[in-house]
């Protein structure tokens, strides 16, 4: 190793010892639990068999992919639009965008008292159901619930990802704005040709932490409706926590590794739908 | 007022009711006595009620009986308070340590592997929380670190997000203010503290902000790995209270608002400005 490679790797160093013992060691060393059976002796892919016939696996699965397949993508275009909407009105920029990412860091025990009023059988959201002829639905204690899941998801995400993009889009210079607009060019034919482009390579970043964020609803959905919610907002997650407070670490880490294809599958889908608009 | 202004005003307007309200409505509840929060959730859990759900906007008699509750007869309150301080706090000074060193060799030093550490990094990134949980309380069993601070703190110190976001920054800075460092005789230590980290001070704070922030909210991690209420973070604590309906329920969650929304006013220009530099 060259003298130069060493001292990269010194200020590397206590970065990585912690990534390997908190993260990768982890991580890797839990396969035992899925790949040895309970006396110790190898036991193969059995226990990522077991994990993959289980129904209630399989249950957790499709609702984690349909709120990642229908939330991920929402809250981009949900974030764009915003962003760009605000690009065309900087005065108020700074001010909504604030707004908009307040949301993330209150605290989610305050949001979900203010949920549990807003999606009360008697509260707003019903109201204006009863006004539409609609009847009253229980949000919170049925599979109606996926639906407030998804609301809350964009609710507190969108300001997260909404300031990345106007971050970027602050960048565009303004003569060549100024150029396209001497050319005729309209807001939205702008908006398309000038400013998506130049948002693509955020979206990809942006997508990813939305879609870490999207696997991360169990909490919201834990803190809504406990260990064993409604069916439909029962997630892959909720079959790991469960396995493994009853004691069955090879499910909960044959589930995770299962999982884990998936979470790189969602990022190169991302990668490629970014690119190939 | 012309047709624009108009629609301008109207969009802010309901970005504002979106957004905002959910502090008021949480602001309002705080300034309940403690028997209208009672009755409160009284009203709020029987589900079967007619007619529409009370707001309690404002408050029968405003006042801060809750506020004092807290402060004079609640030390578990204070105690779990003093928890998120000491949990963020540490968490974000142990990233600050590590983290821009890191940085700082994945952006601006030439090395073998460095495509392969980034990746290190950025796979670690991609996964959720729950993936990497079961190892993780392995991990802390082995290191006979279960239900003590430290592990939370020492995962969120090491989170590969930092690393990323201060490298992706770090590539602004031109190498030529590098290279006259070193010309100047300065060497790779010397360069490190005395020219980029004073050039990553918005990106720092940026950084420990969200670091903070996520430190403040968290939920999965204390449920996991403490067992013992004295030490769960307030933001655990909070749905502890709220689960036992508790009159001060919402003058916490006030209470617990105010550092990060503090924080937020102070360094929110300054994440913006860093997030539009680092190119990603």
């Amino acid at each position: 190793m060259k003298k130069k490679d060493i001292s990269a790797y010194l200020f590397l160093l206590p970065s990585l010892l912690g990534l390997v013992a908190f993260f990768y060691a982890p991580f890797l060393w839990s396969a035992r639990f899925v790949l040895l059976d309970n006396r110790g002796a190898w036991q193969g892919l059995v226990g990522f068999a077991d994990v993959l016939r289980n129904e209630m696996f399989q249950t957790g699965l499709k609702n984690t992919l349909l709120l990642c397949v229908l939330g991920v993508p929402l809250l981009l275009v949900l974030a764009a639009l915003l962003a760009i909407v605000l690009f065309y009105h900087p005065r108020v920029q700074r001010q909504i965008s604030g707004i908009v990412f307040l949301p993330y860091v209150l605290p989610l025990s305050a949001v979900l008292a203010y949920f549990a009023w807003a999606f009360d059988p008697r509260g707003p959201i019903n109201a204006l159901r009863d006004l539409l002829g609609l009847n009253s639905v229980l949000f919170l204690q049925s599979g109606a619930l996926l639906f407030v899941v998804l609301i809350l998801y964009l609710w507190r995400g969108t300001g997260f990802a909404l300031v990345f993009l106007t971050a970027r889009l602050s960048q565009m210079p303004r003569e060549v704005l100024e150029a396209a607009r001497l050319d005729g060019a309209g807001p939205v034919r702008i908006a398309w040709h000038l400013l998506l482009p130049l948002l693509r390579p955020v979206l990809v970043f942006a997508g990813i932490l939305a879609f870490a964020q999207a696997q991360d609803l169990f909490r919201e959905i834990y803190l809504l409706a406990g260990s064993y919610p409604p069916a439909e907002v029962y997630t892959v997650q909720h079959f790991i926590f469960n396995s493994f407070h009853s004691g069955d670490f090879g499910a909960a880490v044959g589930a995770a590794y299962l999982v884990t294809p998936l979470a790189f599958a969602c990022y190169a889908l991302l990668v490629l739908g970014v690119r190939h608009e | 007022m012309n047709k624009k202004n108009l629609s301008l005003v109207l969009f802010c307007a309901i970005a504002a009711i979106l957004f905002l309200f959910p502090c008021l409505y949480v602001l309002n509840g705080s300034l309940m006595s403690g028997w209208e929060t009672v009755l409160y959730w009284a009203e709020i859990q029987n589900v079967g009620g007619e007619g529409f759900l009370p707001l309690r906007m404002p408050p029968y008699e405003p006042n801060l009986h809750q506020y004092l509750e807290l402060f004079f007869q609640r030390p578990e309150f204070l105690q779990t308070l003093i928890n998120s301080f000491l949990y963020a706090g540490t968490s974000v000074l142990g990233m600050l340590i590590t983290a821009p060193m890191a940085a700082f060799a994945l952006a601006k030093l030439r090395f073998s592997g460095k495509r392969m550490v980034l990746l290190l990094f950025v796979f670690v990134m991609l996964l959720p929380y729950q993936v990497l949980s079961v190892g993780q309380y392995m991990a802390m069993r082995a290191l006979d670190l279960l239900n003590s601070p430290w592990a939370l703190i020492l995962p969120e110190a090491f989170a590969p997000f930092a690393v990323f976001f201060l490298q992706q920054y770090m590539h602004s800075i031109p190498d030529s203010t590098l290279e006259a460092a070193t010309i100047d005789g300065a060497g790779r230590m010397q360069t490190y503290l005395r020219v980029v980290l004073p050039l990553s001070r918005p990106a720092l704070i940026a950084v420990a902000f969200l670091t903070a922030a996520k430190c403040w909210t968290m939920i999965e991690q204390p449920v996991l790995l403490l067992s013992t209420e004295r030490k769960y973070p307030l933001s655990l604590f909070l749905h502890v209270m709220m689960g036992a309906q508790a009159s001060a329920f919402f003058a916490a969650c006030v209470i617990a608002i105010v550092p990060i929304f503090l924080l937020f006013l102070l360094f929110g220009d300054t994440l913006m400005e860093s997030l539009a530099l680092t190119e990603s």
